[in-house]
């Protein structure tokens, strides 16, 4: 079962209700649904019954749908649960997820490696206007496959700070990239 | 990043896991860390653990919610309910003591799989994926009913001291242990031959195996039982036999630790009968006592994929041992973790 795809787990479950299946998918993503739910409240205890009330809902409602990628249908299920449970409790952190969209994965391969070389071509001009620690960062992270211990030990850094340093720089490469876009 | 061999969606969420637990080698680290940064699912999951690490070792058991509703629950409640009520209005007295009554045990016929193979069912719903668009927004659910606490209890799973590799050749207590419990799960049924477990295929396959008058590892006991010879044109005489026969056979073999023979007698079970999930776990096995590991894992994984799940767990087992013997140390402990989490027959003997 191990080898089978998110999506044949998925059809063998429809078509049997084999909790095994369903345990293998709890197996494969309980930790993902459990990090994003940690982001978005904030509490253990929340997100450990974000976990059980996503995986309850598959397993009643599972048969129902035809899902034809289940990793970013799961991940989005499990933030409309987290924003259910925000909305419950009236915390501000709303509006922030009410544009999430799935992000589909793009059919043709050969024109995706294309886009992605022309990003990088883009993402190389604009890496040198970034401050100095986001840019140190970046070029580390992206561009010499080093990981956060080995930037955090080459720079000095903490490894909060290299990490926020690279979802930052990366935040400002997107705004500059969609600002040429956007002009273009 | 496309998903690589190193990371993929099967052991995507126990990296994730292991990462935080701080036991995954720096290279996986490296990889998972550059492989977050291209999927919002990962990259979210991990700003949520940069946050509480200690919760990594939190996440709920997988514990499936008992299929008996709450309607049923209550249904049969008011029926016993009834029941007591009018033992009562008719103040009936039982007169004799019922401690001496024997007690009935209904046995329920076992059934067959009512599984699709996997194959026609992946091939039904490609044909039509290309019909219905997907319409993902009204896929998610807009309520939430329920608010259930985890349950904090984990199974305690028992250590094992010494590591050694279970037989299947099983004692007859055993034997009737594992069948009760394979049975349960693989809603199939079994038979046994010399000690061993095998999905009876026999209501199944209605033809027989032909094979030539030399074939190997005749039991005497059964030689010359359910096969019909046929006069070929060369003028040799070429025999069939039931599959419940030949499968006895090769198994024989395999009690006798002739592991070619068997391997070959099971691979004409396999030529006949394409699929056979006996054949596709006993040649693994075999191929596991001879110390051909590598030859063995692809028919576990067979086994593994196979529609009947009889040998998922035995196949999962022996994959595990064989990648462990390969020095594939870090394979084969995702797959002891998986075994232990899963809570099977097998989990007890994982450290």
């Amino acid at each position: 079962m191990q080898s089978l795809t998110d999506e044949n787990l998925v059809l063998l479950y429809q078509q049997s209700k084999d909790q095994k299946c369903m345990g293998e998918l709890y197996s494969r993503y309980s930790s993902l649904v459990m990090g994003v739910s940690l982001k978005y409240l904030k509490n253990v205890a929340d997100s450990q019954d974000i976990v059980m009330q996503v995986f309850e809902k598959l397993i009643k409602d599972l048969p129902k749908y035809e899902i034809q990628k289940f990793r970013p249908w799961l991940y989005q299920l499990t933030k409309n649960e987290c924003l259910m449970k925000l909305r419950k409790e009236k915390k501000g952190r709303v509006t922030s997820m009410e544009n999430v969209t799935i992000s589909q994965p793009k059919e043709n391969e050969i024109e995706e490696h294309l886009e992605k070389e022309a990003l990088l071509v883009k993402l190389e001009e604009f890496i040198p206007q970034l401050k100095d620690n986001q840019k140190v960062c970046i070029e580390l992270f992206f561009l010499h496959n080093k990981s956060y211990i080995e930037i955090s030990q080459s720079t000095q850094l903490s490894l909060k700070e290299v990490k926020s340093n690279i979802q930052n720089g990366k935040r400002n490469l997107e705004i500059k990239l969609n600002n040429t876009a956007s002009a273009s | 990043m496309k998903e690589t061999k190193l990371i993929n969606e099967s052991n995507i969420g126990e990296l994730l896991t292991a990462y935080y637990q701080g036991t995954l080698a720096s290279e996986e680290a490296k990889t998972l860390e550059q492989f977050s940064h291209e999927n919002e699912f990962i990259e979210e999951a991990m700003e949520g653990f940069d946050e509480f690490p200690e919760a990594v070792n939190q996440i709920p058991a997988f514990k499936p919610k008992s299929k008996i509703g709450y309607k049923w629950i209550m249904a049969i409640g008011g029926i016993a309910l009834l029941i007591t009520a009018a033992y009562f209005i008719q103040d009936y007295t039982p007169k004799e003591d019922n401690s001496g009554m024997l007690a009935i045990t209904v046995t329920k016929p076992l059934i067959d799989s009512e599984l699709e193979p996997l194959e026609k069912v992946i091939a039904k719903v490609e044909s039509e994926k290309s019909i219905k668009p997907q319409d993902t927004k009204a896929l998610i659910p807009k309520t939430v009913k329920e608010n259930k606490s985890p349950e904090a209890t984990k199974e305690v799973i028992k250590k094992r001291e010494v590591f050694e590799i279970p037989r299947m050749e099983l004692n007859p207590i055993e034997l009737e242990e594992k069948a009760t419990y394979t049975l349960k799960r693989a809603r199939t049924k079994a038979i046994g031959f010399y000690t061993f477990l095998a999905v009876d295929y026999s209501k199944i396959y209605n033809n027989s195996i032909p094979v030539l008058p030399t074939y190997s590892g005749t039991d005497a006991s059964f030689a010359n039982k359910n096969n019909l010879s046929v006069e070929m044109s060369d003028g040799k005489t070429q025999s069939t036999v039931s599959y419940k026969t030949f499968l006895k056979q090769s198994l024989f073999l395999m009690k006798n630790k002739e592991y070619d023979k068997s391997i070959s007698n099971f691979k004409v079970i396999l030529t006949n009968f394409p699929g056979d999930v006996n054949a596709e776990f006993y040649i693994g096995y075999a191929k596991f006592y001879q110390g051909k590991y590598e030859e063995a894992i692809p028919y576990f994984n067979k086994a593994m994929n196979n529609a009947f799940d009889f040998f998922m767990e035995d196949a999962e087992w022996f994959k595990a041992n064989s990648l462990q013997k390969l020095g594939k140390l870090k394979e084969a402990q995702i797959i002891y973790n998986s075994i232990k989490k899963k809570g099977g027959y097998y989990s007890y003997q994982v450290n």
